[in-house]
């Protein structure tokens, strides 16, 4: 795998669509209806989508939080906050790489401890800071998960859930 | 944070006459869709055409399945932002057709552009924005207008904006939790919009407009 992707991660996501807010997480495992019972998805009305499609919810509910989740790499599980407010996505006994962007206020919090990691060093990762602190964030959590963003992963389609409020595990 | 709040005037009207003979409908446009149960999501679409199933085809639906109905019967499959797509969709005035989403979230509009139509898309959230930005397309450019830049120069549909204003003296926001409401600004914004959808398809929203029967076309997602 090489060091860094062809091209820049953030940019890949905003001309995709994320132009709001963001916050995702990619988490350890690849048993998906495992990981999507811990966060507390209700499993009876789902839709399997690509990302633009997914986004068309971006201004639904917010206290019934929208999240688009599927294969990110062998091993790893990507999860991505559609609608909502900030939404606890930490699960008990898995790692979990969690990042979050907030337009308005132009403030970015990024993986806790990331930056104490061999072979991210040269990334220099702050845990807090603005937009520009971002696609360092996702470069490392490419290197660390395998698998960088591109085209092929913008085009897949997982699938999108609600979390209803109340239920999530932690 | 929200903004609720109660016009100091109390009044609801629109003072200004358009002197080029396009119908007016000096009032509250958003009262009649509030009444119709749309308090949690409006998402309304003018679109030029005046074959509503061409228009269905255009946004991936197969006319053959669409049911006609009535708003009421409609609205009995009203879920904001389901996972899957209804709109009550029919003409609206000559040259112009409406789209009512009934189910799901608002419909595309890059599906309308591509298709080189006019159109303008209003919608009102209140479990997030309250008053979304305007969606458009003149035929062959598309965009969106932030409802506090509706009077300002330099966008297609600037002269239907004739005389609304983002604000007005008396307004008065009170910011508090809890689902947006259709007052104070945004009351006037979403007004502002509805108005001009109405000038620029030449018809405003009123009872008999929502009485009518058109198509429920179920959209695949």
């Amino acid at each position: 795998m090489e060091a860094f992707p062809e091209e820049s991660q953030w940019r890949l996501l905003t001309s995709a669509g994320l132009r709001e807010d963001f916050q995702a997480a990619w988490i350890e495992g690849g048993d998906i209806g495992e990981i999507a019972a811990g966060l507390g998805v209700d499993p009876a009305t789902t839709l399997e989508c690509d990302l633009a499609t997914a986004l068309r919810w971006s201004g639904a509910d917010a206290c019934t939080p929208v999240i688009w989740m599927g294969r990110h790499s062998p091993g790893w599980t990507f999860a991505l906050v559609v609608a909502g407010s900030v939404l606890d996505l930490s699960l008990p006994d898995r790692r979990v790489l969690d990042l979050c962007y907030l337009r308005e206020i132009d403030e970015f919090y990024g993986v806790g401890g990331l930056h104490d990691r061999t072979g991210l060093g040269d990334l220099r990762l702050k845990d807090q800071g603005d937009e520009d602190d971002l696609d360092p964030h996702l470069v490392a959590v490419g290197r660390v998960t395998g698998r960088f963003i591109d085209r092929d992963w913008l085009a897949e389609r997982r699938t999108l859930c609600r979390v209803p409020v109340g239920v999530m595990a932690s | 944070m929200r903004c609720d709040g109660e016009r100091g005037d109390g009044l609801m009207t629109y003072d200004g006459e358009r002197g080029d003979g396009l119908a007016t409908y000096y009032g509250e446009q958003w009262a009649p869709l509030g009444a119709r149960g749309f308090r949690d999501m409006f998402a309304g679409t003018w679109i030029e055409g005046d074959d509503p199933d061409e228009i269905a085809r255009d946004l991936g639906s197969d006319p053959a399945t669409a049911v006609r109905c009535g708003l009421g019967e409609a609205m009995r499959d009203y879920e904001p932002y389901a996972f899957r797509e209804l709109v009550w969709l029919g003409g609206h005035a000559p040259g112009w057709s409406h789209a009512i989403t009934v189910a799901g979230p608002p419909l595309r509009t890059d599906l309308l552009a591509a298709a080189g139509r006019r159109f303008v898309q209003v919608v009102w959230d209140a479990g997030d924005l309250g008053v979304h930005d305007l969606y458009y397309s003149d035929g062959v450019t598309a965009g969106r207008r932030s409802p506090v830049d509706i009077a300002a120069p330099g966008w297609p549909f600037h002269e239907y904006a004739e005389g609304l204003e983002p604000s007005r003296p008396g307004l008065v926001d009170v910011f508090s939790g809890g689902p947006a409401r259709p007052v104070g600004s945004l009351g006037l914004w979403l007004d502002n919009w509805l108005i001009l959808a109405g000038r620029l398809s030449g018809r405003f929203i009123d009872e008999r407009y929502l009485d009518s029967p058109r198509s429920l076309y179920s959209i695949p997602i």
